[in-house]
C-alpha cells in the first residue's frame, strides 16, 4: 500500500515534470494515426512523434513487417528480427501475445523498448535510443500508453480485416452458393415446369377423357332417350298406322329384302307373315296381286320412279287371295346412293276402297242431280215460256175489249151527260178511269213481257252518252225544280242500248220523282270503285227513301213501297230494270233509308263492259 | 468583416475560435469531410464573407450540391468562386509561397474595401502529390499563412487526405496548422511549432 502510495506520489512528481505540450502531442497522435490507414504511415506518425518527446534522440517503430526509424538510431539488424519475419500483413499472420520475440537492441543501455502487444497479437516495437535516462522516464508511461493504443488500433483494424476478410468469404460462399442454388433452382424449376407440363398435360388428358366420358354418357342417355322417342314414336306409329289402316313396306334393294307392316299384310289380305320373303320373290307376289288391268300401269309407274321419273305415287286394284277385290293408294319415297343407284324404297299405302266407292256414290249422285236440274230447268223454262206467252196473248187480248170499254165509254159519257144525275156521271167517270188505269198496267205488263222476250242487240253503248239522252228528255220534269246534277265519268259497256236506256230512264224518272218534296233534290250518278269483275252503277237520290225491310219487294211486279196519291206510278219500272239487267247478266240491288234517300246499283259483267 | 480579435463561427462545430485561424483538417472518409467542410463553407456565406474554394478532385458541382442540400443557392459571383487548385496555389505553374500570399492578402483587402465580413479559404491539398514544381515548398506556404496576422485575419482550412499522405508528412503539416480537426472536433494542436522556430528547423534540415 505504502509502495503503492510511493509509486503513485512518483507518478505524480513525473506529470508535474512533464511538459503539457508534449503530453498534448501524444494525446492528439491517438487521434490523428486513427486516420492514418497504413501501418507504414503510422510507423512513420509515431517515429516523428516519438523523437519530439525530450530525452529520445532517435527511434524505431517496428509495426509488423515494416519499421520506420529516425534520429540517432544505429543500424540494427532488424532483418534478423523474428517479429518482422513472423508478419505477413497481407495474410495477417501475427505472432500470438505470448511468443516471446525480443528485439535485438534490447540489452543496450542506451535502448529502451516498449513492445506493441495487444490481448490477443504481438504488433512489433517502439524502440527509443535516449540520451537522458531521466527526461525519458517521465514520458515512458505515456509512450506505454500510446504503444497500447497503437496496439488497440491495430488490433481493432485486424479483426475488422479479418471480420471484413471473413465476411467477404461469407459473401462469395454465399454468392457461389446462392449460383449453386440458382442453378439448381433453374434446373429445378425447368424439372418443375417439365413435371408441371406433364401434370398439366395429364389434367388436360384426364379432363379430356373425363369430358370425353361425359360426353359418351350425355350422348348414351341421348340416344337411349332418342330409342326410347324412336320406339315411342314407332308404337305411335305402328298405332296411328293401325288406326289410320295405313301399311307401309320397305324394299332394299342392297340387302334384297321386303318389309310389310301387318296393316299392310291385312290390306293385301295376306296372312301376316313372321319370316318375310326376299324381294324378287315378294316382287312376284305383289305382281300377282294386282288387278290385270291396272297391272301394266302400276310398273310403269314403279319402273319409272326407279329411273328417276316421278315419284311412285299410284292407285290401283289388288285382288287378295279369296277374291275381293280393293282400291289402295300407294306412295314412296326412294333412297339412293351417290352414283343414284336405289338402295331402299319406303312406302306407305292405304286401303282406299270405301272411299273410292263413296266418291263413285257421289260422283252417281251428282250425275242425276244434274241431270234433275236440267230436266226441271227444262221444265222451268218450259213453264216460263208459256207463262210469258200467256201473259202475252192475255194483255194484248185484253188490251183490245179494253180499248172497246173505253171508247165506249167515252161516248156514253158524251151522250149521257146531260141526262145523268152526278152520282152516275161519278160512277162514269170512275169507269172510265179505272179502265184508262187497265189500260196502263195492260201496257206495262206488255213491255215487260216484251223486256223478256225481245232479243237483245247488243253494241257498244256509251252510258255518258245515254244519261245525257236521258236527263235531257227528263226536262219536262224538271222544269222550275232546284236539282243540283253529280254526274260521274260512265264507262262504256257492252249491251242493248234501247233496254239499257229504259234502265236509266227507270232510275232517273224515280229519284226526280222521289225528291219532289225537297226545296233541292240531290240526284248523283257514278260508278262503283274496285269492282273487279263487273262493272257497277248506281243512281243516289236525297229523296223521301223507304223501309230497308220492304227491299224485297223493291224489284217485283207491280211492288209499290209509297202511297199511289203520294207518288204516281204503276210498280213496273224497277221489275223492268231488274229483269234488263238480268239478261245482261248482271244484278241489281238497293239501299235506302226513310227520309235520307235512296241509292240503285246495277252492274254488268266486265265482258259486256 | 471580421475584426481582427473577433471570434468566428465555424460552422461544423459549437466551439467559436479566434477571427484569424488556419486549421488542417485530415480526414480518412469522404461523409466525415464533406460534412465538415460544406458546414465550414455555409456558415461563411451567412456570415457575408467572401468565400473561396480551391478544388483539386472535387468537382465544383458537387461542391455546390453540398450547399444546395443545405439550403445555399451559391452563386459564381465574387462572393463565392470555386477555384482549381493548382491554380490557385501556383497561378505561375508552381508554387511560389510568397505570391499566393501577397494574392491572399489583396483578396482579403479587396473584400473589405467591397464589404465583406471577413474572408474564407479552403483548399484541397492533394495536389502537393503530383510534383507540382514548388511543392517541396508547400510548408513554407502554410507557415507563412501563420505569420500575417495582422494585415490578413484570414480563416483558413487545409484538407489533407490522410489515405494519400504519409504520416511522416502529415506530422509535418500538424506542425505548421494551429488548429486540427480530429475526430470532427477543432483542437488546439499540440504538434503546432511556432513560425520561426519550425522556419529555423526547416532552414537547419534543409
Amino acid at each position: 500500500m505504502v509502495e503503492a502510495n510511493g509509486q503513485q506520489n512518483d507518478q505524480s512528481q513525473g506529470w508535474q515534470k512533464a511538459d503539457a505540450r508534449i503530453l498534448g502531442q501524444i494525446l492528439a497522435a491517438q487521434n490523428v494515426v486513427f486516420a492514418l490507414p497504413d501501418t507504414i504511415h503510422i510507423a512513420e506518425f509515431y517515429a516523428q512523434t516519438l523523437l519530439s518527446i525530450p530525452g529520445i534522440i532517435g527511434c524505431r517503430v517496428c509495426l509488423g513487417n515494416k519499421s520506420i526509424q529516425v534520429g540517432e538510431m544505429q543500424n540494427s539488424v532488424c532483418g534478423a528480427c523474428e517479429t518482422l519475419r513472423s508478419m505477413d500483413e497481407k495474410e495477417h499472420i501475427l505472432a500470438p501475445v505470448d511468443s516471446n520475440f525480443q528485439c535485438n537492441l534490447m540489452g543496450q543501455s542506451d535502448i529502451r523498448i516498449i513492445t506493441i502487444d495487444s490481448y490477443q497479437h504481438h504488433f512489433g516495437f517502439f524502440v527509443s535510443r535516449i540520451n537522458n535516462t531521466a527526461a525519458f522516464d517521465v514520458y515512458h508511461p505515456f509512450i506505454h500508453n500510446l504503444s497500447s493504443y497503437v496496439a488497440v488500433i491495430l488490433e481493432n483494424r485486424l479483426q475488422k480485416d479479418w471480420l471484413q476478410k471473413a465476411r467477404d468469404e461469407l459473401e462469395r460462399k454465399v454468392e457461389d452458393r446462392t449460383h449453386d442454388l440458382m442453378v439448381a433452382n433453374e434446373e429445378l424449376d425447368a424439372a418443375r415446369l417439365a413435371a408441371l407440363d406433364s401434370v398439366q398435360e395429364a389434367v388436360e388428358a384426364r379432363q379430356r377423357i373425363e369430358q370425353a366420358n361425359t360426353d359418351l354418357q350425355r350422348e348414351a342417355i341421348e340416344r337411349k332417350h332418342v330409342e326410347e322417342a324412336l320406339r315411342a314414336s314407332e308404337q305411335k306409329l305402328e298405332e296411328a298406322a293401325r288406326i289410320a289402316h295405313v301399311g307401309y313396306w320397305e324394299r332394299d334393294f342392297v340387302a334384297e329384302s321386303i318389309t310389310l307392316s301387318d296393316e299392310a299384310c291385312q290390306i293385301f289380305g295376306l296372312p301376316l307373315q313372321n319370316r318375310l320373303p326376299k324381294l324378287a320373290e315378294w316382287h312376284v307376289q305383289w305382281l300377282n296381286l294386282i288387278h290385270p288391268e291396272d297391272q301394266p300401269r302400276v310398273t310403269q309407274i314403279l319402273t319409272d320412279a326407279l329411273a328417276g321419273g316421278p315419284p311412285y305415287n299410284v292407285d290401283y286394284r289388288v285382288v287378295r287371295p279369296d277374291g275381293e277385290v280393293r282400291n289402295i293408294h300407294s306412295y314412296a319415297e326412294l333412297i339412293r346412293d351417290e352414283l343414284g343407284k336405289p338402295l331402299r324404297m319406303f312406302g306407305t299405302m292405304i286401303d282406299i276402297t270405301e272411299r273410292k266407292r263413296t266418291e263413285e256414290e257421289i260422283r252417281r249422285l251428282n250425275q242425276e242431280l244434274e241431270q234433275r236440274v236440267v230436266e226441271r230447268t227444262f221444265q222451268l223454262e218450259s213453264a216460263n215460256k208459256e207463262l210469258e206467252a200467256f201473259a202475252y196473248s192475255v194483255s194484248h187480248d185484253l188490251r183490245a175489249p179494253l180499248r172497246h170499254i173505253d171508247g165506249f165509254i167515252a161516248l156514253l159519257q158524251n151522250q149521257t151527260a146531260s141526262v145523268l144525275d152526278d152520282q152516275s156521271q161519278h160512277y162514269m167517270d170512275m169507269i172510265a178511269e179505272s179502265a184508262k188505269k187497265m189500260g196502263f198496267l195492260i201496257d206495262d205488263l206488255l213491255s215487260f213481257s216484251r223486256m223478256g222476250r225481245n232479243d237483245m242487240v247488243e253494241s257498244q253503248v256509251d252510258l255518258n252518252e245515254l244519261v245525257r239522252e236521258v236527263v235531257q228528255e227528263a226536262r219536262p220534269e224538271t222544269e222550275g225544280r232546284n236539282i243540283r246534277w253529280e254526274i260521274a265519268s260512265l264507262p262504256v259497256v257492252t249491251g242493248d242500248r234501247a233496254m239499257l236506256k229504259v234502265v236509266l230512264t227507270n232510275l232517273i224518272s224515280n229519284a226526280l220523282k222521289f225528291t219532289r218534296p225537297r226545296q233541292q233534290a240531290e240526284i248523283e250518278i257514278g260508278c262503283v270503285p274496285d269492282q273487279k269483275e263487273e262493272v257497277g252503277v248506281f243512281v243516289r237520290d236525297n229523296g223521301v227513301g223507304f223501309n230497308m225491310d220492304y227491299v224485297d219487294k223493291l224489284f217485283g211486279v207491280f211492288q209499290r213501297l209509297h202511297r199511289a196519291d203520294e207518288f204516281e206510278g204503276t210498280g213496273i219500272g224497277l221489275a223492268n230494270v231488274r229483269r234488263i239487267i238480268s239478261r245482261h247478266g248482271g244484278r241489281t240491288w238497293a239501299e235506302s233509308e226513310i227520309d235520307h234517300g235512296t241509292t240503285i246499283y246495277f252492274s254488268l259483267p266486265k265482258s259486256n263492259a | 468583416m471580421n475584426e481582427h480579435g473577433q471570434e468566428i463561427d465555424m460552422g461544423f462545430t459549437r466551439e467559436v475560435l479566434p477571427a484569424c485561424h488556419h486549421i488542417c483538417l485530415i480526414y480518412d472518409n469522404e461523409e466525415q469531410r464533406r460534412k465538415i467542410v460544406s458546414e465550414y463553407l455555409a456558415a461563411g456565406l451567412k456570415r457575408g464573407e467572401i468565400v473561396r474554394y480551391f478544388a483539386d478532385t472535387t468537382a465544383p458541382e458537387e461542391i455546390r450540391g453540398w450547399l444546395l442540400e443545405m439550403g445555399i443557392e451559391s452563386k459564381d459571383d465574387d462572393s463565392f468562386r470555386i477555384i482549381k487548385a493548382e491554380i490557385a496555389y501556383c497561378p505561375s505553374g508552381s508554387l511560389v509561397p510568397q505570391q499566393v500570399l501577397d494574392n491572399a492578402v489583396a483578396r482579403y483587402a479587396a473584400a473589405k474595401n467591397v464589404g465583406y465580413s471577413g474572408s474564407r479559404a479552403c483548399g484541397e491539398m492533394t495536389w502537393v502529390l503530383r510534383d507540382i514544381p514548388g511543392s517541396e515548398r508547400l510548408l513554407e506556404y502554410e507557415v507563412g499563412l501563420n505569420m500575417i496576422h495582422d494585415e490578413f485575419p484570414h480563416v483558413g482550412m487545409c484538407q489533407y487526405d490522410a489515405r494519400l499522405f504519409d504520416g511522416a508528412m502529415l506530422f509535418k503539416v500538424l506542425q505548421v496548422h494551429p488548429y486540427m480537426v480530429a475526430q470532427g472536433q477543432v483542437v488546439r494542436n499540440p504538434f503546432y511549432i511556432q513560425p520561426e522556430e519550425f522556419l529555423a528547423k526547416l532552414h537547419k534540415n534543409a
